[in-house]
Formats: structure tokens, C-alpha cells, sequence
């Protein structure tokens, strides 16, 4: 629902003009680092994350860490630092990976054991694509790279089973027309 | 066309508003997209409830001549319901995200209207006769019992009143994994592009079993990923280029004859970043919410968050025109960022001679700018200044310390009520305002 109408004063920001080194500056950079993680963990929480939103979001937080311009300035001794800084950055990668690894399961079905190739327009079937993983055979590239068995790795094999040599049925009319472009895939359109 | 702001002899005055006063805001009513016709003599929004609704142009009174015609509802229908993905268990939004006009050919009129996954195109006609005297039934349908037809005749045409009738004539499914952002007519009238956060496909309007895929960004791994497409738009006449844009504020324009797969860009346009402007959200904010040629087709403009530019298409490295839409944000960049205002995505229009633009921004404000003498106006939407044929008064967004009479602060400004969706009539100075669930007509005053 729609908040009703809340004018929500926005807090005055203060700017650090002195740039990275500045103790604000790191502050706001620890700010936005902890929102952006909070973010991230909320959109994980919902059905369906916005790709755009989350590739922003990583985006920033792989910002914050490159431009770790305070550290550099402390004097603690040197094996202290060190594994400070270690754990920071490992935090911060690992919050990144975990994101993008995120994005991958939710958005395409699973993390896929073959990459598949994009789906191509007629005339490339016959040219050597360059992205093949090994698709330098005489036959039609496309048969090279996706078998049967790439297509239906994340389809419910008994829906498909009960499905062969039927009439399409209202109930399972999205089931048939999904396989309708695995179809034309396979045969090459 | 006349210009946009000031001057003597043009001002922009309330026309119409559509939907509930309510303060209560139905989700379900929000609408997410508008768009005029060619001829402007129709206008389609769609909302987040899967519903279009189609406006029509009344020819003016002719007891009113100096203004113009208001439009009326002409069709009301379901275009897209919710849906369950099985296969991930997830389920599809009903919210139309696009609707696009085809041009008119016969007295039927079409126009495609997207969800996040499936495009459909829509005829609307219009039935206002009716055949009676059939042969083989009655006139309430029955079927009349064959022995008693003792004679023949034809079936005569009656008038009745008019009913307009929209049925989907072509379903385009299963083609897009991601969020379909964008779809776009090409200037063949045969083919059309629709595009989602990665990839980019080609349609013919008569196939629906199958589609081309002609921009595939999506990196083997998925960890690399960071850039996703924004919008995309065909070119207004050569049929062979069309535009892409991105999250990172780039945009790539791609000729369908130099290869069938165009991952590589013919054009690719970017303007330098301002080291003295970076932040922690240079980048959120140089992404690009929306991408529209001009009708010429020798421009493009571009919104970002802070701005709309204006791209000649002959030059890559930079814009030729840059205008603040609301440059006061710049220093709330953090706020904005908890509160996901700068997600927000807005978008942008030409009017029908190219010489004015308009976006939109909060506290319903939305914003013009005349392209020949330079001069921009802030309006508003609202239902205060919503008396018939009432002039809208210009608003302006007080930055400094000392805010003048008439003027809002910053701080002031209502960032639920956004404007995102706008529409500019293709030859008349007719705009109009998606307010979340109201829409607003404005039009010019004729002198």
C-alpha cells in the first residue's frame, strides 16, 4: 500500500569535501555499506529481486571496497592492520560473491552445469560462434552445444512424461507452449 | 509548435483528471504507463492491476470552440492477469510495464501492452451494426428448427449502439527469462523488439512461436554481471537500428544488417563522468531510466536520475544537451539511497516538433524544457489547481537558505508522490500526467 501521503523530511547530509582520507568520509562509507548490505538482504527476502536494483547495489558495494582510501592512514602495528584489513576485504568479496551467486540461483533456474548459449536467429546456425565451448564440428553449431538433456535439467521430467502424445490441455497449456520453445529451439529456428 | 514556458501567448491549463480522489490509493490502480497514438486522437494507460484503459478524443463543441476536444473512455479491458511460474515458483505481476501503438491501417486500431514476461497484441474495434433477420436462427440466437424455414432471405444490417470490443490476436510468450522493460515498435509495421534486463529480442507481429534474440549480455558467469539493459528503442525510420541502454549510463546503437546478433554496438555513447561530482552513487545515478528518439530521428534523450540529455546521433562522446531536472537532489543522494527513491525510474518525452521535452520528478511536480530558447517550467499535478481551464501557476523548489513566498523547500517535497509516466500528443501542445492513480490532461490555451 501506498503511504499516505508522509513528507518525509530528508535529513541534511553533510559532505566531506576532503575527500577520501576524511573521518567523515569513511563514515558515510561505512554508512552506505551497511544500508546497501540491509538491502541486499531485504531483496534476497522477496520472491523475485529486481536484477537491476541488486546489479546496482553490488555495483556500489564493490565501489566502497576499491576506494578503502582510510586505512592506509592508521599507524597500528602491522600484523594487526594486516589482518583487519584482510577480514574487511574478505567480508566485503564474500558479501559480493554471495550476492551475485544470489542473483544466479534465483533469477535462472539454478546454477547450470553447462553455459548455455544464447537463443540465435537462423542465420548464425551455420557460422562458428565464437563463445562455443567447443563447437568447432561440421555439423550446425547449435547441436554442438545444447543437448536435450541442458534444455530439461530443470524441468519436472513426470510433467513432461504425462504430456508426450496428448492434446494440450487448458490446465497444462503453459507447460506445452514453454516446450514448444524448446522445440523450435532444438529444430533450429 | 509554440514554445514551452513563458511567453505571452502560451500557457498550459488544467483539461481533465481521470481516477479516485480517494486518499486511499488501490496498488492495483497505480498506473505504470501512458501513451498517446499516432494521430493522438487516442490514449492508452495501463496500470498495475493488468488493466488498459483506452481515452478517445471528442471533437470540440461547437459551442466551445476555443478549446479543445476532452477525452472519454472508448475501452476498458484485462490485458494481462497474474500468473504462477511452475518452474520456479514464482509468480508474474500482472502491472503492464509498456504499451505501444501500431500504426493505423484499417478502422481497427492495435497496440501491444507488456508485463514482465509476456507481450500481447490487442485489436480494438468498433461493432455499431448488428445483422438481423438470419436464416438459420432467431433473432435471441436460438437455433430454428430446419423444417420450418419455408423461405429465404438476407440478413439485413441494422444500426445499434456503439460497442467497442478489444481481443487479444496474438500472444507472445516464453521468450524472456528477465523483466521485459522495453518493447518497441520498428518502422517496418512488421516487426518489433522487446527487451529485459540482459537480452534483446526480435519479433515479426504475425509469429508467435518463435522470436530472434539480437542482444545477448548475459556473461557465462553470472558473478561478472555488472551492467543490465534499461530500455531500448527502435529507430523512428530506418528500420535496421535501434538503441539500447544501460545501467551504467551507456547507450548503444546497433544496425541489424551488420550482423544477426548484436552484441556489438555500431554507435556507443557516453559522456565522461565530472571527477569533482563522484560519490559513492555516481553510478546508481547515471543509470539510465528511459531512452526515446526524436521524432526526427536525428536525436535521442536520455533520463538518468538527475538529468535528461539530449544525444545527436552523429556524436558519441558526449550529449549536445544537458538539463537538470531537479539538480536539488544531488546533496540527498544518501537519503534518497535508504529510501529507494534513486531506484526510481523516470521517464521522458519529445512533443510532436522536437523543440520541447518533458520528464517528470516528486511532490508531483513535472518538468518542460524548450530546446530553442533555452527556458524551462516546473508544474504540478494536482487537484488543487484543478479547476476547469485554470492556467498552471509555474512552481519552483527553493535551494538556498532563504525560501521566497510561493516557493517549497527540499525538505518539503512529497517523494511518494512521483511522477514517472508522461505523454505529449503528436502534433498538439495535449500532455498527459500519470499522478500515481490519477491521470491529468493539460492542454495549451488558445488565444
Amino acid at each position: 500500500m501506498i503511504l499516505k501521503g508522509q513528507k518525509r523530511k530528508l535529513e541534511p547530509e553533510v559532505v566531506d569535501v576532503s575527500g577520501p582520507s576524511g573521518p567523515l568520509w569513511e563514515r558515510q562509507r561505512q554508512f552506505v555499506f551497511s544500508v546497501s548490505l540491509n538491502k541486499y538482504q531485504r531483496g534476497q527476502e522477496l520472491p523475485e529481486p529486481s536484477l537491476r536494483r541488486s546489479v546496482l547495489i553490488a555495483n556500489t558495494l564493490r565501489q566502497i571496497t576499491l576506494e578503502d582510501g582510510g586505512a592506509a592512514e592508521e599507524t597500528p602495528p602491522p600484523w594487526f592492520r594486516l589482518q583487519a584489513k584482510e577480514q574487511e576485504n574478505f567480508s566485503f568479496s564474500a558479501a559480493i560473491s554471495s550476492i551475485l551467486t544470489a542473483l544466479d540461483s534465483t533469477i535462472d533456474g539454478g546454477p547450470q552445469a553447462a553455459p548455455r548459449p544464447p537463443l540465435r536467429s537462423l542465420e548464425n546456425l551455420s557460422s562458428p560462434r565464437l563463445r562455443q565451448s567447443g563447437g568447432e564440428a561440421a555439423k550446425p553449431s547449435y547441436l554442438n552445444d545444447v543437448t536435450m538433456e541442458d534444455l530439461l535439467q530443470d524441468v519436472d521430467a513426470s510433467l513432461l512424461e504425462r504430456d508426450v502424445g496428448r492434446a494440450a490441455h487448458p490446465a497444462e497449456e503453459e507447460l506445452i507452449s514453454a516446450k514448444k520453445s524448446w522445440h523450435w529451439l532444438c529444430c533450429g529456428f | 509548435m509554440a514554445g514551452v514556458a513563458g511567453g505571452n501567448d502560451f500557457q498550459w491549463c488544467f483539461s481533465q483528471v481521470k481516477g479516485a480522489i480517494d486518499e486511499d490509493v488501490a496498488e492495483a490502480d497505480i498506473i505504470s504507463t501512458v501513451e498517446f497514438n499516432y494521430s493522438g486522437d487516442l490514449l492508452a494507460t495501463g496500470d498495475k492491476g493488468g488493466r488498459v484503459v483506452i481515452f478517445q478524443h471528442e471533437q470540440e463543441s461547437k459551442n466551445r470552440p476555443h478549446l479543445r476536444g476532452e477525452y472519454n473512455v472508448y475501452s476498458t479491458f484485462q490485458s494481462h492477469e497474474p500468473e504462477f511460474d511452475y518452474l520456479k515458483s514464482l509468480e508474474i505481476e500482472e502491472k503492464i510495464n509498456k504499451i505501444r501503438w501500431l500504426p493505423q491501417q484499417n478502422a481497427a486500431h492495435f497496440l501491444l501492452s507488456t508485463n514482465d514476461k509476456t507481450i500481447k497484441l490487442w485489436k480494438i474495434s468498433e461493432r455499431d451494426k448488428r445483422a438481423e433477420g438470419y436464416n438459420l436462427k432467431d433473432e435471441d440466437g436460438r437455433i430454428r428448427d430446419p423444417y420450418r424455414i419455408t423461405s429465404l432471405r438476407v440478413p439485413v444490417l441494422m444500426p445499434m449502439d456503439l460497442m467497442v470490443e478489444a481481443s487479444p490476436r496474438r500472444i507472445f510468450a516464453n521468450a524472456h527469462t528477465y523483466h521485459i522493460n522495453s518493447i518497441s515498435v520498428n518502422s517496418d509495421h512488421e516487426t518489433y523488439l522487446s527487451a529485459d534486463d540482459l537480452r534483446i529480442n526480435l519479433w515479426h507481429l504475425e509469429i508467435t512461436d518463435r522470436s530472434f534474440n539480437i542482444v545477448d549480455i548475459k556473461p557465462a558467469n553470472m558473478e561478472e554481471l555488472t551492467e543490465v539493459i534499461t530500455a531500448a528503442e527502435c529507430h523512428p525510420h530506418q528500420c535496421n537500428v535501434f538503441v539500447y541502454s544501460s545501467s551504467k549510463g551507456t547507450i548503444r546503437l546497433c544496425d541489424m544488417r551488420a550482423a544477426a546478433l548484436c552484441d556489438r554496438h555500431s554507435k556507443f555513447f557516453e559522456e565522461p563522468e565530472d571527477p569533482s561530482s563522484r560519490s559513492f552513487f555516481s553510478e546508481i545515478i547515471s543509470s539510465i531510466s528511459d531512452v526515446k528518439f526524436s521524432h526526427s530521428g536525428r536525436y535521442m534523450m536520455t533520463r538518468d536520475y538527475l538529468s535528461v540529455k539530449v544525444w545527436d546521433l552523429n556524436m558519441e562522446n558526449r550529449p549536445v544537451e544537458t538539463y537538470q531536472v531537479h539538480e536539488y537532489l544531488r546533496s540527498k543522494l544518501c537519503s534518497l539511497y535508504e529510501n529507494d527513491c534513486i531506484f526510481d525510474k523516470f521517464e521522458c518525452c519529445w512533443n510532436g516538433s522536437d523543440s520541447a521535452i518533458m520528464t517528470g520528478s516528486y511532490n508531483n511536480f513535472f518538468r518542460m524544457f524548450d530546446r530553442n530558447t533555452r527556458r524551462d517550467i516546473t508544474l504540478e499535478a494536482s487537484r488543487e489547481s484543478s479547476k476547469p481551464r485554470a492556467t498552471l501557476k509555474p512552481r519552483k523548489v527553493s535551494t538556498g537558505g532563504k525560501r521566497k513566498k510561493d516557493e517549497i523547500s527540499v525538505d518539503s517535497l512529497d517523494f511518494n508522490k512521483k511522477i514517472l509516466h508522461t505523454a505529449w500528443h503528436p502534433k498538439d501542445n495535449v500532455i498527459a500526467v500519470a499522478a500515481t492513480n490519477n491521470l491529468y490532461i493539460f492542454q495549451d490555451k488558445i488565444n
